[in-house]
């Protein structure tokens, strides 16, 4: 008898090997022979999965169907413990779907046959699935905007993530309804301290999933629309973890202990060694990130957050992965860091925000982080995004609050561009000082003074490039014309006119000096270059492999005319600036 | 049904006569009504976690949110800001077991705008709370309880001290209620055990803001340890108590804050630091050190060639010493990554590969060991550590051979014998036995070849390896 199985399991391989598939089908689905293959599970298992490996998914349809059906066959019949660990030892396979696919179904009959076994098996079945969407190929950038967005889900690289999920996520469903909360209110769980376990484990890897693949997708959703194939997907795994956590806030607490914990043991030199066994069980950053937009972002669930916090705890719970998101370089991850921010910072009161709060260093990190989206991200609806979340943000801090975040900015952001912007800012709320007649505004007298020193400032003296720092410089211009013009000297409100003497010496000469260089140096080019194009007035071309070259100098002259008009504009600020003030 | 739910919803909820406004301004914004008397005196203070369960109604009777419904007790911290100011007052005055109603005003809940889109603008709150217990709060990060902290007087702002910072603290130490010590220190977290200051405590202070007061209840593994402290009279294994005061504290600078030229400053900095770490044997001190170099200057990029030059010197000394330092606490895999990481930065490195090769010794990588320790000799011919190392590889591998030699002989003998006895299809189960082994290293590699050997066409059997 014990031959015999031998001589099939001989044979199977044989008709695999010899692409004899006819045969090999007739063998997996005949009743008899699987109850041998079963038996034989750790030597038929491999054979099954050598073919799968090899790319046949769409050359022989059928004879992968019924490798399927047999493999579920098998893991009913077999002996589970066994099963297990030959359909594990199958995972560096997964370079293939269709493995992964074959493997699903197979993987939980077996783990539904051991109950006892949830803790380390489930474990490691999660790790090893998980690891197959971790590896699967992301969408690259397309900076895509607005309806565009619902475009991705046409990206092969999605396509193939979102079979993958769809097939995957399945598979929990028995593992979570084991351990829901609702179980436990019906008093079907014996042990509670292994179900908290249990329900910990899945918590974790599904989450893992909304960094990798999830997270690099479009989860968003506007009303009344259709949603993606990708929110569904993420939809689905909130709803998984909303019936195994009541408190979604809890979820967050734990999983962010976890990473410190991990911090603190990558201390522990020592057990290193014992450690790389384990499965890895913390979650990015990114991951807690993407759960955060979708239960707050998104509002996914949103019973799952009980309405007793305050808006500005919610916020300040946030706002480190707000930080984290927004400086990630991905598109897609930033965007979500954009929406939580917004969503967060709208429930807020205005000036709910005091200047204590800021202690919290994030604070400060989500400033510089919307700024650097603002200035360097591709896509304009970011751009502006931020822009939006950046004023509504000054708006939730109150006027304390509005200064220390501006000063220190300023101090901090070397693009003149953003400094011009941010004196622009400035300017506002010192205006708005002087309207409602705040005695004590940070934005008056000393605050002012301090601000002042630090932009009316030529980084290299005379020698500044001015073309450079014209935004900072002219944004500058302005607001001390404003000053000027506002405040008369006899009521000297900003303590601006005590201040005069000293702009004059440090900013306002240096930078006459700066501007006659820089004009005469522009001239000169200029002319320079007008000589040349009339010695050289033969046009020509310069051809590199057939691709004509953009002609250069007139490029140049361009450039040079329109910094020319730029030094204009300051100087004539300057005046009117020497007029008010009667030097 | 509707008219059930209709009915309900015109129930307008008007508090019981014997509620009371338990606001400290008496502005009738919080009124409590005990349902259920509570036991003792006892009630929850700051900081602590206490578990609840609730019902919240609007005032027609419409139930927006419950724990009971969640299936799950709420868990909170009591006076921290977390939940909106009619708990934190309110939870406050309740007795363990208490059950009550609290009545709160918007201006107590969340006010004018409300919370959308489950409580509207302007919104009266009535809760149904029964207060189950509370706790001291527990600052590990595994949630042991081997931390826990009591404020006494709570700090200000919110800021608390990082890894790094310099922290200027008043603590008194208790063993069952006798102080062992007491003493003003300023330090820098992170160092404290320089200072004899236990670990646990440190971990407590990053959670400790300004001007804070409190009580730290530690475990012994967070405390003296399994060797206790024999100057204060500490056992093995007990627990102990301080309580702390953090008078004043400046936090360490983290990478984003500092600009480009203000990182190298700091790098160098903390080299020095490293380096008097490492002289005095503080290894995994002087590993922290070299590690923020890295983290400052990993992805800087500088303009400047000077300034360049300096960032990949100290990128590359931070990465050698950190093998240095790995080599000590003999961490392998770690010296072996260092090395690789300073050997992209400079590929003639000597110490890089001397190191590497004295990881892989320790690996019992001889071969691979051998062939770092040869490079040192070409770029370096008169190194005559490298050339000790060699010699030291060769017997190594000489050894290894002779014992995989006699392994081999016993193996075939072994088998002989097998094949003697057994019929010759049981051999397929002896191989299958070989891919079971997966713990035993050597067994399963003599396995394989033997595979190898004997059925060169039986692919399956290798291919799973």
């Amino acid at each position: 008898m014990a031959n015999n199985n031998i001589a099939s399991v001989e044979h199977l391989k044989q008709c695999v090997k010899q692409n004899d598939l006819c045969e090999a089908v007739k063998f997996l689905s005949d009743d008899k022979h699987l109850n041998f293959y079963a038996e034989k599970s750790l030597d038929v298992i491999p054979v099954i999965f050598n073919y799968l490996d090899k790319e046949n998914d769409k050359s022989s349809f059928s004879f992968i169907n019924t490798c399927e059906n047999a493999m579920v066959e098998i893991a009913k019949r077999g002996n589970a413990k066994e099963l297990l660990i030959g359909f594990l030892e199958q995972a560096d396979r997964f370079k293939e779907d269709v493995c992964f696919r074959a493997l699903i179904k197979p993987l939980q009959i077996v783990l539904q046959r051991l109950p006892g076994k949830r803790g380390k098996s489930l474990e490691w079945t999660l790790n090893i699935l998980g690891a197959h969407l971790e590896s699967l190929p992301l969408p690259k950038d397309y900076n895509l905007e607005g309806e565009e967005r619902k475009l991705l889900d046409l990206d092969l690289c999605v396509q193939r993530i979102i079979t993958q999920i769809s097939l995957y996520l399945p598979f929990f469903e028995p593992f979570v309804e084991e351990v829901s909360l609702a179980a436990e209110k019906l008093q079907h769980i014996s042990y509670l301290d292994r179900a908290i376990h249990q329900r910990r484990i899945i918590t974790l890897f599904l989450v893992k999933l909304l960094h990798h693949p999830l997270g690099y997708l479009d989860l968003s959703h506007t009303e009344r629309k259709a949603k993606s194939s990708s929110r569904v997907c993420a939809e689905e795994i909130i709803a998984y973890i909303s019936r195994l956590q009541g408190n979604f806030l809890n979820v967050y607490h734990s999983l962010r202990e976890q990473q410190k914990s991990k911090l603190l043991d990558s201390y522990d030199e020592q057990n290193n060694s014992l450690r790389e066994a384990e499965v890895e069980m913390t979650v990015s950053e990114i991951a807690l990130g993407v759960f955060g937009y979708m239960i707050f972002g998104e509002e996914v669930n949103t019973k799952n957050i009980p309405s007793l916090y305050t808006h500005l705890y919610l916020l300040e719970e946030n706002v480190n992965i707000i930080c984290v998101l927004l400086e990630n370089p991905k598109e897609m991850i930033y965007y979500k860091g954009l929406i939580l921010a917004q969503v967060l910072l709208d429930k807020l009161k205005v000036a709910e925000l005091s200047s204590k709060n800021l202690d919290l260093n994030d604070y400060f990190r989500m400033s510089k982080a919307l700024i650097k989206v603002m200035v360097y991200c591709c896509v304009e609806e970011y751009r502006q995004l931020a822009r939006v979340v950046f004023e509504n943000y000054l708006k939730k801090l109150d006027f304390e609050g509005n200064y220390k975040m501006l000063f220190s900015l300023i101090n901090s952001e070397k693009h003149a561009g953003v400094q011009g912007y941010l004196i622009g800012l400035f300017k506002m709320r010192v205006l708005l000082s002087l309207e409602e007649k705040r005695k004590s505004s940070p934005f008056l007298g000393v605050g002012l003074k301090k601000f002042l020193k630090v932009i009316t400032v030529l980084p290299k003296k005379v020698e500044t490039d001015l073309l450079d720092h014209s935004d900072c410089v002219v944004a500058s211009l302005n607001l001390l014309r404003f000053l000027f013009l506002r405040d008369k000297k006899i009521n000297n409100l900003t303590g601006t006119w005590s201040y005069l003497n000293e702009v004059q010496t440090e900013f306002l000469q240096p930078l006459r000096t700066a501007l006659q260089l820089s004009q005469a140096h522009y001239k000169l080019k200029l002319e320079q270059i007008g000589e040349k194009q009339k010695k050289t007035s033969v046009s020509k071309t310069v051809y590199v492999e057939g691709q004509p070259l953009p002609n250069l100098p007139a490029n140049d002259k361009d450039i040079l005319k329109s910094a020319l008009l730029q030094f204009d504009l300051i100087e004539s600020l300057l005046v009117r600036l020497e007029e008010i003030c009667d030097l | 049904m509707t008219m059930n739910e209709e009915d309900q919803k015109s129930n307008i909820y008007t508090p019981g006569p014997n509620a009371v406004d338990i606001t400290p301004e008496k502005d009738g914004g919080i009124l409590k009504e005990i349902i259920k008397e509570g036991e003792g005196n006892d009630t929850p203070g700051t900081g602590h976690t206490v578990s609840v369960h609730y019902t919240g109604r609007l005032t027609d009777g419409t139930v927006f949110d419950s724990s009971v419904e969640r299936g799950e007790k709420f868990e909170f911290q009591l006076g921290k800001g977390e939940v909106i100011k009619a708990w934190d007052v309110g939870v406050a005055t309740m007795k363990k077991g208490e059950k009550a109603v609290l009545t709160c005003k918007p201006e107590y809940a969340y006010g004018e705008s409300g919370s959308p889109p489950k409580i509207p603008e302007n919104a009266t709150l009535v809760f149904e709370v029964e207060l189950f217990d509370w706790k001291m709060e527990d600052l590990t990060s595994k949630k042991d309880g081997g931390i826990l902290r009591k404020i006494i007087c709570l700090g200000e702002g919110y800021s608390t001290p990082n890894e790094g910072a310099s922290v200027e603290v008043h603590f008194t130490g208790k063993y069952n209620g006798v102080v062992f010590e007491e003493r003003d220190l300023t330090f820098t977290l992170g160092e404290g055990c320089e200072f004899g200051v236990v670990e646990g405590l440190e971990m407590a202070l990053e959670k400790f803001k300004k001007g804070e007061k409190s009580v730290i209840n530690l475990k012994s593994k967070y405390a003296f340890g399994s060797k206790g402290k024999a100057e204060f009279n500490i056992p093995p294994n007990a627990e102990i108590q301080y309580e702390v005061e953090l008078k004043n504290f400046e936090k360490a600078k983290q990478g984003w804050e500092m600009d480009s030229d203000e990182k190298l400053e700091q790098s160098e900095v903390v080299k020095t630091k490293g380096t008097d770490y490492f002289k005095t044997g503080k290894y995994n001190l002087a590993i922290k050190q070299y590690k923020k170099i890295v983290s400052f200057l990993e992805f800087e990029k500088f303009e400047e060639e000077e300034k360049a030059k300096q960032c990949e010197a100290l990128l590359l000394a931070a990465h050698l010493n950190l093998a240095m330092c790995y080599l000590k606490v003999d961490n392998n895999k770690e010296v072996i990554n260092s090395c690789d990481k300073a050997l992209e930065k400079d590929p003639n490195n000597v110490k890089g590969f001397f190191r590497r090769g004295q990881a892989r010794m320790g690996l019992k990588d001889y071969d691979v060991a051998k062939e770092d320790f040869e490079i040192v000799l070409k770029l370096d011919n008169n190194n005559k550590a490298a050339r000790n190392q060699i010699l030291l590889c060769n017997n190594k591998i000489k050894e290894y051979k002779q014992r995989e030699k006699n392994t081999y002989r016993n193996m075939f003998e072994k088998f002989a014998e097998q094949d003697a006895i057994r019929d010759k299809h049981i051999k397929g189960k002896t191989e299958e036995k070989g891919v079971w082994n997966a713990n035993g290293d050597g067994d399963k590699n003599i396995q394989d070849e033997m595979a190898d050997e004997e059925h060169n066409d039986d692919v399956s059997l290798t291919e799973t390896e």
